[in-house]
């Protein structure tokens, strides 16, 4: 599904040129679950916005759904995005001045997907990840834990071959964090592919193979035999 | 998609409620200002569009070379010259002469007495060319004879109850009798330069004034219709051919040069022409200006908007990254920033109606207009509003939508991103240097018009005209009425001098060329001034040579003349007292010694000047009788006086003029313009001021961090203070660099409207700069003194 060939990127500034991936290649296959691990700085993030095209890498190719992406515009780029790749963030991300259902509602809409299609589906979601009781709150009255799983709601919502997520129990505590992880271990098991950024090795025992990173490059790969 | 665009518009509207409303409120002003203005320019442009095919109908101007006076352009000509224009010229298809009588006409219809103003003498085509319908009557025959009149219809029904009862009916004119009313016309309408109720055969006044049939006096307004392919300047020319061609072979002024008025520019574009009929005359430039400004105001309202956008847009960075990851590419967000602006400017549109609707009554006051706003009979105007309302969305919105629009996800959502400089960058400093040069460069000009107007009216025009009274005299038998007037009111107390004279200001409102009685034949062009001994006394008007009319030399009123200091100057006499000038035409035929010279004085306002003039006494032409009184007696002595006149001349009407009260008028339309300023420039200050608000909210707002750091390292109140102003007041200084120049060209621009005017003193920079400055300081005070007396824990903290 998705390979990387000595993937490179370097961030310029006036005086500083700092290399935040030297050289990276990996594959990850349809149906993985793969945490990436790593202390602070190490490039996991810039990895990840990489994989999920929201930046385009300084070198080496990236192949997506075995299309080669490295140098895609930002059009191209925001649609195969919105097909295929829901987001889950540390910080939720959501929008403050809508509501739950809205927000979870919002890549439908860029999806040009008919209103009651729309409501339906939004509806199932909310449903199924236990909060269509908040559905007409706004992500402020909510608890951490449920705007999390509002925040895993909409990345599934158009129902994306692929799910990146960045920490997402970094903001939580121990027993919401275990609720995130079991709804992204289920979607997995539904057959999503899930890359995850973690400092948690906890989080990290949900995935199937790990990828570890340190200045840039891979040290180490794990590959697991089986989820505990 | 709209939907969702329209509900996160609205609600992120309302959380940030003082910054939409300091978006509403400036944009509400700035096109209320600028609607108003629209109104404005529309009853301007309207004037005289009811005259069929105007676009071939022109007005005839001369420039005269007149001697003492210099070139002057005149709208009044011979009585023969519009029938010699049609007989000789084949381009000119019709002509039409106009007399309008100046000021006030006594009917009397039965035994009632009426003064009748906007009375026409003219030629039977008026109605064909002009449009009029008659309501009775036939338009063939109506001015065909001598002592025909036509009323309109409210005159008609004044004098006879009804259209229909006037027909046939007799009245007296100006104390003739014998005058038919052969027809009655519609109502003439007010956006016209010519305002006519009562028309009168030209046939009539020849009667009385034989000498309008020759080609020495300029006495009439004439207009010309074109055949569709003729050019107006040539034939022009061929006028100024036909013109020379029929003069008097012993006039030996140069003969005039002829040109044509397109009508349509009759009403805005005369200022430069000195006699002429012009009702509600409008001035083209003025309208320039006032469009001009109304531009700005609504431009300084977007300004604000733009910058607070961009101010703002940190705040909604991250709205704008989420947006992204799920799918929204830039136009997406590019709709929806500008739909946001869209929504603003909707609103403000309709505060702005309800604000118009409020202010017209005054506005109307102010400028002497009758603007109203009808969304059913002028489309104009609803084009005109989706087009402000189009026009300010994208000139507002556009910028900020690509702004905002630019931001990358990945950055965003990273966190790292501190983006939108604190003032949006260049453009941002560059908007709140415009919007605050506009401000000091209006300040400056109102400065300038205060002083100029202030100067005016207190200037020394060279006579006393506090607690004077002129008592208007019926036509042709002035002397008869003051004759018996005068003995009465010398009986009144509280009365300190009488005097006749043919108008309060003591001239007559002609020109005439006199000749000098030498070899040279020097000749000069002058005012002629008809008043009695006692007129220059009672004004104060002082004699700088000679001696004043006296009834010890009865041959005074048929041999002698007093001329002012500007026709000494230019004859270049070192001694007039005793140069003698030829027959001057009145009612005799002997030389007039001039035996004094009297100072200056502004007979008319200080916006022209004072030009050349000769005093006579002529009795026939006396107009008015002049009263001085004391100034205890001002509340009851119009009233005194009034009493007397219905005793002596019950069925005549009464009307009086106050010296000061005419000189007050004179600048009343410069007043008007000045309060229109000052309510633009206060305007303006408003939203400039609300902007720099916002905008210092936010950007304390932002720097909360950078702030708190600082107080915690040891940084005082007064330096935290200074930290926020240094930003603002120095893009206030650069303002008043900018502002300061073109304050003085607008300025310059305005007191060229006088002929005599203040020069432009140290002062009117420093006060505008200044004022702008201690604006600006406490508008940002507020952000600051808050900023700066914060707890850093709790800045700090939050980051």
């Amino acid at each position: 599904m998705i390979r990387s060939e000595k993937l490179t990127k370097i961030f310029r500034t006036d005086e500083v040129e700092t290399t935040a991936l030297n050289q990276v290649s990996f594959e990850i296959r349809k149906g993985e679950f793969v945490a990436i691990m790593g202390p602070s700085g190490c490039g996991k993030s810039t990895l990840l916005n990489i994989l999920g095209l929201l930046d385009n890498p300084s070198g080496g190719s990236y192949y997506f759904l075995d299309q080669e992406v490295s140098k895609s515009t930002e059009r191209q780029r925001a649609n195969l995005r919105k097909q295929n790749i829901g987001f889950v963030f540390q910080n939720f991300n959501l929008i403050d001045e809508l509501t739950v259902f809205e927000n979870v509602e919002l890549p439908l809409i860029y999806l040009g997907m008919p209103t009651r299609d729309r409501k339906k589906r939004v509806d199932e979601v909310l449903e199924q990840m236990q909060i269509a009781h908040r559905s007409k709150h706004f992500p402020l009255q909510l608890s951490g834990g449920q705007q999390q799983r509002v925040a895993v709601a909409r990345a599934v919502i158009a129902k994306p071959a692929l799910i990146l997520a960045d920490e997402p129990t970094g903001n939580l505590d121990s027993a919401h964090g275990e609720e995130v992880m079991n709804l992204l271990n289920n979607l997995n098991i539904a057959g999503t592919t899930i890359i995850m950024v973690t400092h948690s090795q906890r989080d990290a025992e949900y995935s199937q193979r790990v990828i570890r990173l340190f200045d840039g490059q891979i040290i180490n790969e794990n590959i697991k035999k089986s989820i505990i | 998609m709209f939907r969702n665009y329209l509900k996160i518009a609205i609600r992120s509207l309302v959380k940030q409620f003082s910054y939409t409303a300091i978006n509403v409120l400036g944009l509400t002003v700035g096109i209320a200002s600028f609607l108003l203005i629209m109104l404005y320019i529309q009853y301007h442009l309207g004037f005289d569009r009811q005259i069929p095919q105007g676009e071939q109908f022109y007005r005839v101007v001369q420039i005269q070379q007149a001697e003492g006076v210099g070139e002057q352009h005149v709208a009044v000509h011979m009585g023969p010259l519009a029938e010699a224009m049609v007989r000789e010229i084949p381009e000119v298809t019709d002509a039409l002469r106009i007399m309008l009588g100046w000021g006030s006409h006594t009917v009397r219809v039965g035994e009632t007495f009426y003064l009748q103003q906007n009375v026409a003498w003219t030629d039977r085509p008026v109605f064909r060319l002009l449009g009029i319908r008659l309501l009775t009557g036939d338009t063939t025959t109506a001015l065909s004879e001598p002592r025909s009149v036509v009323l309109s219809k409210t005159t008609a029904e004044k004098y006879f109850g009804s259209a229909d009862n006037a027909l046939g009916q007799l009245l007296d004119f100006n104390g003739e009798d014998g005058y038919v009313v052969t027809a009655v016309m519609e109502d003439q309408p007010k956006n016209s330069h010519l305002w006519m109720d009562v028309l009168v055969s030209f046939e009539s006044v020849l009667l009385t004034y034989p000498w309008l049939k020759n080609w020495d006096s300029n006495s009439m307004p004439v207009y010309v219709r074109l055949s569709h392919d003729a050019d107006y300047h040539s034939v022009a020319e061929k006028i100024t051919t036909l013109v020379e061609k029929y003069r008097n072979p012993d006039n030996h002024s140069p003969s005039p040069k002829m040109y044509l008025q397109p009508l349509h520019e009759v009403h805005l574009k005369s200022g430069h022409i000195k006699f002429q009929v012009n009702f509600l005359q409008g001035d083209f430039r003025m309208i320039i200006m006032f469009v001009v400004v109304a531009m700005l105001v609504l431009l300084i309202a977007c300004i604000n908007f733009i910058n607070l956008a961009i101010a703002r847009s940190v705040k909604r960075a991250k709205e704008v990254g989420v947006r992204k990851v799920m799918g929204a590419n830039r136009m997406n967000l590019v709709y929806q920033f500008l739909g946001e602006s869209v929504i603003i400017s909707l609103l403000s549109i309709l505060f702005a109606l309800v604000l118009v609707e409020i202010s017209l009554p005054e506005f109307n006051r102010l400028l002497d207009t009758g603007l109203r706003m009808d969304f059913v009979t002028n489309p104009l105007f609803n084009i005109g509003l989706v087009a402000i309302w189009l026009s300010v969305s994208l000139l507002s919105g556009t910028y900020p939508a690509f702004f905002m629009s630019r931001y990358q996800a990945v950055e965003v959502l990273k966190g790292s991103r501190r983006q939108g400089s604190r003032l949006g960058g260049w453009l941002g400093k560059g908007l709140v240097v415009f919007q605050f040069s506009v401000a000091i460069v209006l300040i400056f000009v109102v400065i300038v018009s205060v002083a100029q107007i202030r100067y005016v009216l207190n200037k020394d025009l060279g006579y006393q005209y506090d607690h004077v009274l002129g008592i208007y005299l019926p036509e042709r038998r002035s002397a008869q009425f003051a004759a018996a007037l005068i003995p009465q009111l010398k009986q009144m107390t509280g009365i300190q001098g009488l005097a006749k004279s043919s108008y309060i200001n003591g001239v007559a409102g002609n020109q005439s060329t006199i000749e000098v009685a030498d070899s040279a034949k020097s000749r000069i062009m002058v005012r002629f001034g008809y008043v009695d001994e006692d007129f220059f006394p009672l004004m104060g008007i002082q004699l700088v040579a000679g001696r004043n009319f006296s009834r010890d030399y009865p041959n005074d009123y048929k041999e002698s003349v007093i001329l002012n200091e500007a026709a000494v100057k230019y004859l270049g006499w070192e001694n007039p007292i005793g140069m003698r000038f030829e027959p001057m035409g009145f009612d005799t035929l002997n030389r007039r010694t001039v035996i004094g010279v009297i100072n200056d004085y502004h007979y008319y306002s200080v916006h022209s000047k004072i030009e050349p003039a000769a005093y006579v006494i002529y009795p026939e032409g006396f107009g008015m009788v002049c009263v001085k009184y004391e100034s205890g007696a001002s509340a009851h002595i119009e009233a005194d006086i009034e009493k007397e006149w219905k005793a002596l001349f019950p069925s005549t009407p009464f009307r009086t003029v106050f010296a000061k009260t005419r000189i007050e008028n004179q600048y009343a339309n410069d007043k008007n313009t000045l309060q229109l300023f000052i309510m633009f420039t206060v305007l303006s200050l408003l939203i400039s001021s609300m902007g720099l608000y916002g905008l210092t909210a936010l950007n304390v707002e932002q720097r909360t961090r950078e702030i708190g750091i600082r107080k915690v390292l040891g940084g005082s109140v007064n330096q935290i203070m200074q930290l926020v102003f240094k930003e603002f007041v120095g893009l206030i200084a650069l303002a008043g660099l900018i502002a300061i120049p073109l304050g003085y060209y607008f300025s310059g621009q305005i007191l060229d409207k006088f002929a005599y005017n203040i020069s432009i003193g140290w002062y009117v920079p420093v006060m505008a700069l200044l004022s702008a400055l201690i604006i600006a300081v406490l508008t940002i005070l507020y952000h600051a003194g808050k900023a700066a007396h914060a707890n850093p824990i709790n800045s700090l903290k939050y980051e």
